[in-house]
């Protein structure tokens, strides 16, 4: 008897149990947030590993590492010498190179149709005069409007900042010998073949240029509103590659770029925690001049104060408000994982 | 009772226990997916909205009485359940309300009204120049001084409204919309369908549409496919939304030249059942298509042939039994 209500009580006691251990075991925070504005994996601190997972899923579900990527023949002919002469007489030249695999020729032809995308001949003396004061008038209004604001700013924190301003002696001169120089770079050059500088952008990632990589996902959203869903499908995947592959590299650039695209959400839903982790890990790199991360225009590297220091700086602070103390710390480990496995090796 | 047995039975119960709390958990946790799960009671708790619209423009019509801004984020639970249940006229209130959001830009009270003020201003002194210069002309609303006022007032209010609608919501949440237009054009909802065909309704843009790719691709499949439903059904606005869309390539279908002509064509066909407007507009596509523009080269002579076969199936499919 006594036996038979220990049985039940047993029974009792488990079966509350298990309805408890169901009920309140934690939540995959990834899959039940709601969507709601709580920091990601807030109950579920993520291990170190969970950041770098968090983009090799991506990359095992989006990427294709097969495609067409030719590596073989782009280390084969990558040492053949690029021609020399102005970008309008070497066209012809490079195209063949690129076509053939070579990543820097394509990469060139990006660079030297996006450069000569709007020129356009002047047809008399007079029109290549009134281009280049129109052009100097320009570049006058914009550095005045620019230092405008920055006295206004000054003004406003009680500084007195004073700014010297340009000569329109010296803007003319400046856009002369742009115009010249530009006029010797692009004569030749077909305005139409120009105009598609962003397909040997492409072209450029997919056979292992370095820059290329690091910036083709930047290119993708710059142009993701002219472009169909069907074709940024399979940018996305050319995107994953490239830089999956300068990450393989041991570019630790490639660790900011993926920072940055998990911060923006990319390729799934923004991941402030694993963006955290790869941005941090960037930032364990020595400091180098902004300009080196080729997803920033010239705009963007004065916003950013000019160096990698900084701009990463910024990212991890815009970060913070979704993260608690202690996943910053974790991600900060995740970071300095990453950092190791993908660039310490290289002494970099 | 034995050992062997009090385990057995304990084992059962800790499973049975689990199994229980599991489900009792699920039913409680936000469901972050709007697939159609919610049960009969709970869409019949949720607040009723407007009768189903029949046009894109009876939709519009019908917005006022929907709720709105501060209304709409209390109300979403119960209209997401109604919608997982079924209810076309939440999914749609969902999608509209989400995607109005799209592009919103946060301003304070102070911000609202100066802005409606400057606008106010500036519709008032043109008005005055018009009276100014046509002293006989009779002032009578909507722009008449009392009537700008009263759209002002109307306007300061709608845009706080809005404000407190789009502040109230995630990124994450305010993304859903393409979620619910995937279940409105799965189910050929007609309103949906043909709004989807109009251009930039479904705006999706910068680092969104990359991200959501691939839904974008599987929402366009959707919509050829309810489309070509809706013709299969008669529907002669359908025909005239593909065309459009085709034609401009401006909404959630790319352009097509050969296919806008070949509804074209078919909207020609049906030349008898048509309006004036309709009529004009498909002379005007096949006009249009067939001449030369930058960037947008004639339809040859094959392709046209092509078309037309294209249009003349359309047509037997849509109109010719109706």
């Amino acid at each position: 008897m006594r036996n038979r209500h220990v049985g039940w009580i047993a029974a009792l006691l488990a079966l509350a149990l298990g309805f408890g251990v169901g009920r309140l075991r934690p939540v995959d925070e990834t899959v039940a947030s709601g969507g709601d504005a709580e920091p990601a994996l807030k109950h579920a601190p993520p291990t170190p590993a969970a950041a770098s997972d968090a983009w090799q899923r991506l990359v095992a579900n989006g990427g294709t590492r097969t495609d067409a990527r030719d590596a073989d023949a782009g280390h084969r002919i990558a040492a053949t010498p690029l021609p020399t002469g102005p970008f309008g007489a070497s066209v012809a030249q490079l195209e063949q190179l690129a076509q053939a695999g070579n990543a820097a020729a394509a990469a060139a032809l990006a660079q030297g149709f996006r450069d000569c995308q709007f020129f356009r001949p002047a047809t008399s003396e007079q029109e290549a005069t009134a281009q280049v004061e129109d052009a100097a008038a320009r570049e006058l209004a914009f550095t005045d409007q620019l230092a405008d604001e920055v006295q206004r700013i000054a003004a406003q924190q009680g500084k007195q900042v004073d700014i010297p301003r340009d000569s329109a002696r010296a803007a003319l001169q400046r856009q002369l010998q742009a115009q010249h120089e530009q006029s010797v770079r692009c004569t030749g050059v077909d305005p139409d073949a120009a105009r598609n500088w962003p397909f040997w952008a492409q072209r450029a990632a997919q056979l292992g240029d370095l820059d290329a990589e690091l910036s083709f996902w930047q290119l993708m959203i710059q142009h993701a509103d002219v472009s169909t869903p069907d074709e940024l499908v399979a940018q996305k995947r050319i995107a994953l590659d490239a830089l999956q592959d300068a990450l393989h590299r041991g570019d630790p650039r490639a660790l900011a770029a993926i920072g940055k695209t998990l911060a923006l959400g990319l390729f799934a839903e923004p991941d402030p925690y694993a963006a955290y982790a790869y941005l941090s890990a960037a930032a364990q790199a020595p400091t180098a001049d902004s300009s080196t991360l080729p997803w920033l225009n010239a705009w963007h590297n004065l916003f950013v104060g000019g160096n990698t220091h900084n701009y990463l700086e910024r990212e991890l602070r815009d970060l913070e408000a979704s993260l608690s103390t202690s996943q910053r710390i974790d991600a900060r480990e995740a970071g300095l994982l990453l950092y190791q496995r993908c660039c310490s090796r290289m002494g970099r | 009772m034995n050992r062997a047995r009090i385990s057995a039975i304990v084992l059962v119960a800790v499973a049975f226990g689990f199994a229980l709390g599991t489900r009792v958990r699920e039913s409680n946790s936000p469901a972050e997916s709007p697939a159609p799960i919610a049960s009969a009671q709970q869409a019949a708790a949720a607040p009723s909205l407007p009768a189903a619209p029949t046009t894109p423009q009876d939709n519009r019509a019908a917005r006022p009485s929907a709720p709105d801004g501060k209304d709409f984020l209390r109300a979403l639970p119960s209209l997401q359940a109604q919608a997982r249940a079924g209810n076309l006229a939440a999914m749609r209130l969902l999608y509209q309300r989400l995607g109005s959001c799209t592009m919103f830009q946060a301003r304070s009270d102070e911000q609202i009204i100066a802005d409606e003020n400057a606008r106010w201003q500036r519709q008032i002194d043109i008005e005055r120049e018009i009276t100014a210069a046509y002293p006989a002309r009779p002032r009578q609303p909507p722009f008449d001084e009392a009537s700008l006022l009263a759209a002002r007032d109307q306007a300061i209010e709608e845009a706080r409204v809005h404000r407190d609608l789009c502040t109230g919501m995630s990124e994450r949440e305010r993304e859903t919309r393409i979620e619910w237009l995937q279940l409105l054009l799965d189910r050929h909802d007609r309103v949906s369908v043909l709004d989807a065909a109009a251009p930039a309704t479904v705006n999706v843009r910068d680092v969104e549409r990359v991200r959501n790719a691939e839904r974008l691709v599987q929402l366009a499949s959707s919509e050829r496919e309810a489309l070509d439903a809706l013709i299969a059904g008669g529907d002669i606005d359908a025909i005239t939304a593909g065309m459009n869309a085709y034609r401009d390539g401006e909404g959630l279908l790319e352009r097509d030249a050969e296919r806008a002509y070949a509804y074209a064509h078919a909207l020609s066909l049906a030349g008898a059942q048509l309006d004036e407007t309709k009529r004009q507009q498909a002379a005007w596509t096949i006009r249009r298509l067939t001449q030369s523009r930058p960037g947008f080269p004639a339809l040859g002579a094959e392709q046209i042939e092509k078309a037309r076969a294209a249009g003349l199936a359309l047509y037997q499919r849509c109109c010719a039994a109706h």
